[in-house]
């Protein structure tokens, strides 16, 4: 499938990317958790990377929590589409039943793409603190 | 120090000298290329630590997390992740068994998407990320801030390791 990187979603625009606690890591460069450069490739099965465009969340009055209803030791991290889009990704809408905010961020993920992107994230819902 | 890893159903107590750890593994996620013993497939992961006279202090961490990530099923990762690969967890051990040294401190360990293992360290002013491609196959990327080094690469487990001498000092 053709992706179109979509203008209506400004680069100001906040993305939101669900991180199992399992790809959450402790960086002591940073001295702070953050999600290994593993939770931000495309999709086992081919599909690109899901992200929850947060603008239509907070439409809807569904805020960070709602974003991960129904999972468990799941975090909650954030990226602006411009930090995405300098990366040399785009973004596109990709509304589901379940899930009307879901979009796609597309482009090649090379390593040193989703390491950017794992430094960059934001928690909005941080894991517990784990220092190995 | 040698990692023997057959394929294994039990998780057994803290590691010593000789001590052996046996990982729950599904015999379904063994496939083809699952270890045989006696004729028969082994369902034992086992690390087995000789002739070692000082116990590495990245070894029981990054066992006990590995044991863990074995656990996982397919979808954990609210999509389409694969569970965790016996062959991918044994390859790298076999490869931390032949960079690391004793004092060198546990990675971050995480599973992938694709049914592989990846280790990290961000220490030091340096990242270090070790990924499993196959069971022989790995890529490593590292990056220096200080010295700006930073760099990617494939390697097997056959090719000469000692690059990686200077690297693990760095982050140890």
């Amino acid at each position: 499938m053709q992706y179109v990187d979509d203008p209506t979603v400004l680069d100001l625009d906040f993305l939101w990317r669900r991180i199992p606690w399992v790809w959450c890591i402790f960086d002591e460069n940073m001295g702070a958790m953050r999600p290994t450069s593993q939770a931000f490739h495309d999709s086992e099965n081919g599909h690109p990377m899901s992200v929850l465009l947060a603008k239509v969340m907070l439409e809807k009055g569904r805020g960070s929590n709602d974003a991960l209803q129904g999972l468990e030791r799941f975090a909650l991290a954030s990226l602006t589409a411009r930090s995405v889009r300098d990366l040399k990704q785009g973004i596109a809408r990709d509304p589901l039943l379940e899930e009307p905010a879901h979009a796609v961020v597309f482009g090649e993920k090379k390593k040193s793409v989703s390491k950017k992107m794992a430094k960059l994230a934001q928690w909005l819902v941080p894991p517990p603190l784990r220092k190995s | 120090m040698t990692a023997l890893l057959p394929y294994s159903g039990i998780m057994a107590g803290s590691i010593t000298d000789r001590e052996v750890w046996r990982v729950p593994v599904a015999s379904d996620r063994l496939g083809s290329e699952a270890l045989s013993e006696g004729g028969r497939p082994s369902q034992e992961l086992r690390i087995t630590i000789e002739n070692e006279s000082e116990i590495p202090v990245w070894l029981e961490p990054t066992a006990r997390k590995l044991v863990e990530l074995l656990k996982l099923e397919s979808g954990w990762d609210s999509y389409s992740a694969k569970p965790i690969s016996p062959h991918h967890v044994e390859g790298m051990f076999e490869l931390l068994c032949e960079i690391l040294e004793a004092h060198t401190p546990p990675p971050s360990v995480v599973p992938t998407t694709r049914g592989g293992i990846q280790v990290e360290w961000h220490r030091n002013g340096a990242d270090l990320e070790i990924e499993t491609l196959s069971r022989y196959r790995f890529q490593v990327s590292f990056e220096d801030r200080t010295s700006r080094e930073e760099w990617e690469k494939e390697l097997s487990i056959d090719d000469d390791l000692r690059f990686f001498r200077p690297i693990i000092q760095r982050i140890s």
